[in-house]
């Protein structure tokens, strides 16, 4: 008799969602589905109001990622009322958006990829999270992480007014610059988080990179998809998190677009399925074949791994030593491993800091020009940053007064979601075999989707009654065979 | 002892906002007093550990799904959710973890957490209104929370 299992709920994801696994009549996995609800009425909500209070309102919208929000929505009045910032803007703006990058990585590695590998795959669920690398790798860890994410907020804090919702990003500019007394505070924050960074990577080759069955899990078939990447790259094709232009490459590694975020529709539509709420972005290019890899496909990843994939290195030279260092691990890029997301993850932590250290340098940062006042009549615009869980597009129009008329966003776990998808599926399908399904494999099914990172539910801080996220294994009749719930109702 | 009341919740996702709201209230009811502070927060997670440290007691007023009336107040503790609080959680710094976490830390974590969950119907779409089925019984909510609160004290009037 087939079987349907569900997973109830998923762990240490945010938002709500649905993972659907069915069996067939022998117990193997005939296919997976991830789903999740959309958030409603974005572009309803945005019609009517002033241009400039996107930077304020579209933080609201993620409870994990507002500051990465804010700098795009920043960046689109930039385009929408067709203005160039002065550098030290620039300057300031990339700071506060690497320093959320850094802290966001950092939490990720510890509070929700890392215990996976530090604690184990098939730990206890109760095990599998901060206090169980904690128990594993020391208690002092603990506090670090505690000391280095408070301090790499309070650039943030400092700088963006608030630390949740900052409001500091203006058309053409910011609202305030450094002062001497910021720089030097700024200057040993950045200069720890390098350090704290190396730790972490260190922690990851003791760890991970020492455990064969590890390394087998990540460069194994289970989790790898060979997909086409896409990230921003600087002038010289280096990772850039703040700015810069659209790089796409292909499976195999060669440059297949390269173009302005203005240009993106031309570049990415979005197909829909019906058992799915989300939008699945490709490139328009290469056109929609399915769920399915390979150069005839025309789905993309976006995020660490894909980055780091979709450049030609790193900016800065200790992220470049650690950036060769994995490629080599991996066998050449670009890596279509899944679990290395995790492993580019504190790759690009190390850049971040050291991205820090420079941008605070830069004696530009500390000039009072840190504002072009607009003086045309706002259109339409465009805007585009690297969030940690990948690139993220803000698009408005406005009519002559700046009032908005539509409004877009094309979010990174969005576009991440075919790919997401595709890795569920064949987890799925390599790990449960002949009817065996239990805590642990189901955990390596989830940890195909938690290496992306991924944020479905935005702003919805709603406790889960029933379950942010279930995952159901069902037999071919459609009946429920397992639901595996921790959560106790109120 | 010291007091800390925190709606969480977004303020651009309709009954999500309900949090947000009940501190709104209960800030204006308990003015004055000194034995309590009431603020929000739209992130939550691991900014809870740091809001609440100093504080004796936690009190957090957060919305929550699980198909019951619109309006039910729901008291939960930290033992109750234990590591099942997803989404008040960025990257599952949930709060049973990150209060343990702090604890670990020696840090001057509070003594009682106390989680008042509110029956929502809408947290999908965008809206600064409350639905106006949940909306009715807001007044109700903030009564009832602060009974359970203060027993003694209700309300800063009562003084």
């Amino acid at each position: 008799m087939s079987k349907r299992i569900t997973i109830d709920p998923i762990t240490r994801l945010e938002g709500h969602g649905k993972i659907e696994i069915f069996l067939d009549d022998k117990g193997n996995v005939s296919n997976a589905y991830f789903q999740v609800p959309e958030l409603r009425g974005f572009e309803k909500f945005s019609e009517g109001r002033m241009a400039e209070e996107m930077p304020r309102i579209t933080p609201k919208i993620c409870g994990v990622c507002p500051t990465t929000h804010h700098m795009c929505s920043s960046k689109t009045l930039d385009d929408l009322f067709h203005v160039d910032p002065p550098r030290p803007a620039k300057l300031i703006r990339e700071l506060i958006n690497t320093a959320f990058i850094y802290e966001d990585h950092a939490l990720h590695f510890y509070f929700l990829g890392g215990p996976d590998f530090v604690v184990g795959p098939d730990a206890p669920a109760a095990e599998r999270n901060i206090l169980g690398v904690i128990a594993k790798v020391g208690l002092e860890i603990g506090g670090q992480v505690i000391d280095i994410r408070k301090r790499v907020r309070g650039i943030i804090t400092e700088l963006g007014g608030r630390v949740i919702h900052p409001v500091c990003g203006l058309p053409g500019g910011v609202s305030r610059g450094l002062t001497e007394e910021n720089r030097q505070e700024f200057r040993k924050t950045a200069a720890d988080s390098v350090e704290f960074a190396k730790f972490s990577l260190q922690l990851f080759e003791d760890v991970v990179l020492k455990n064969k069955t590890y390394v087998d899990l990540i460069v194994g078939d289970i989790y790898k998809h060979e997909t086409y990447y896409m990230g921003l790259v600087d002038e010289n094709n280096k990772v850039n998190l703040y700015d810069g232009q659209l790089r796409v490459v292909t499976p195999t590694g060669e440059e297949f677009a390269k173009f302005e975020a203005k240009d993106y529709l031309e570049h990415i539509a979005e197909h829909v399925e019906p058992w799915s709420y989300v939008k699945f972005p490709f490139l328009k290019k290469v056109g929609w074949k399915g769920f399915v890899d390979g150069p005839d496909s025309g789905v993309f990843r976006v995020a660490p791994l894909a980055r780091l994939n979709a450049s030609e290195g790193m900016a800065t030279p200790q992220a470049q030593a650690a950036h060769d260092k994995m490629y080599e691990t991996l066998g050449g890029k670009p890596a279509h491993n899944t679990l290395a997301y995790h492993w580019a993850r504190l790759v690009e932590n190390l850049y971040a800091g050291e991205r820090m250290v420079e941008l605070l340098e830069d004696d530009d940062i500390m000039s009072d020009n840190i504002r072009t006042l607009p003086t045309e009549t706002p259109t339409e615009g465009v805007g585009v940053v690297e969030a940690p869980r990948g690139t993220l597009i803000h698009h408005y129009k406005t009519d002559e007064r700046g009032v908005i008329t539509q409004a877009n966003l094309l979010v990174a776990t969005v576009c991440n979601a075919a790919a997401i998808c595709m890795s569920v599926n064949r987890a799925a399908k390599g790990l449960i075999k002949d009817g065996v399904v239990n805590d642990g494999l189901l955990n390596m099914v989830e940890m195909a989707f938690r290496a992306y990172d991924p944020c479905f539910g935005c702003a919805t801080h709603s406790m889960p009654g029933q379950m942010p996220l279930v995952v159901e294994i069902k037999d071919s009749e459609g009946n429920i065979v397992k639901r595996l719930s921790q959560f106790v109702n109120g | 002892m010291k007091t800390l009341i925190l709606g969480v919740g977004s303020s651009i996702l309709t009954d999500d906002s309900i949090g947000l709201v009940i501190a709104g209230k209960l800030e204006e009811r308990l003015a004055g007093r000194d034995d309590v502070d009431v603020g929000v927060n739209e992130e939550a997670g691991f900014s809870l550990l740091e809001e609440s440290l100093g504080y004796d007691r936690l009190v957090i007023v957060d919305s929550i799904l699980t198909g019951r009336e619109p309006g039910t107040v729901m008291r939960l503790g930290l033992d109750g959710l234990g590591r099942t609080i997803h989404s008040n959680s960025p990257h599952g710094a949930n709060l049973a973890t990150v209060m343990e976490l702090g604890r670990q830390q020696d840090m001057d974590v509070p003594d009682e957490v106390v989680i008042y969950a509110i029956e929502v119907i809408d947290v999908l779409t965008f809206g600064e209104e409350l639905t106006p089925a949940l909306a009715a019984h807001v007044d109700a909510i903030v009564d009832e929370i602060l009974g359970e609160v203060f027993p003694e004290q209700p309300d800063s009037t009562v003084e």
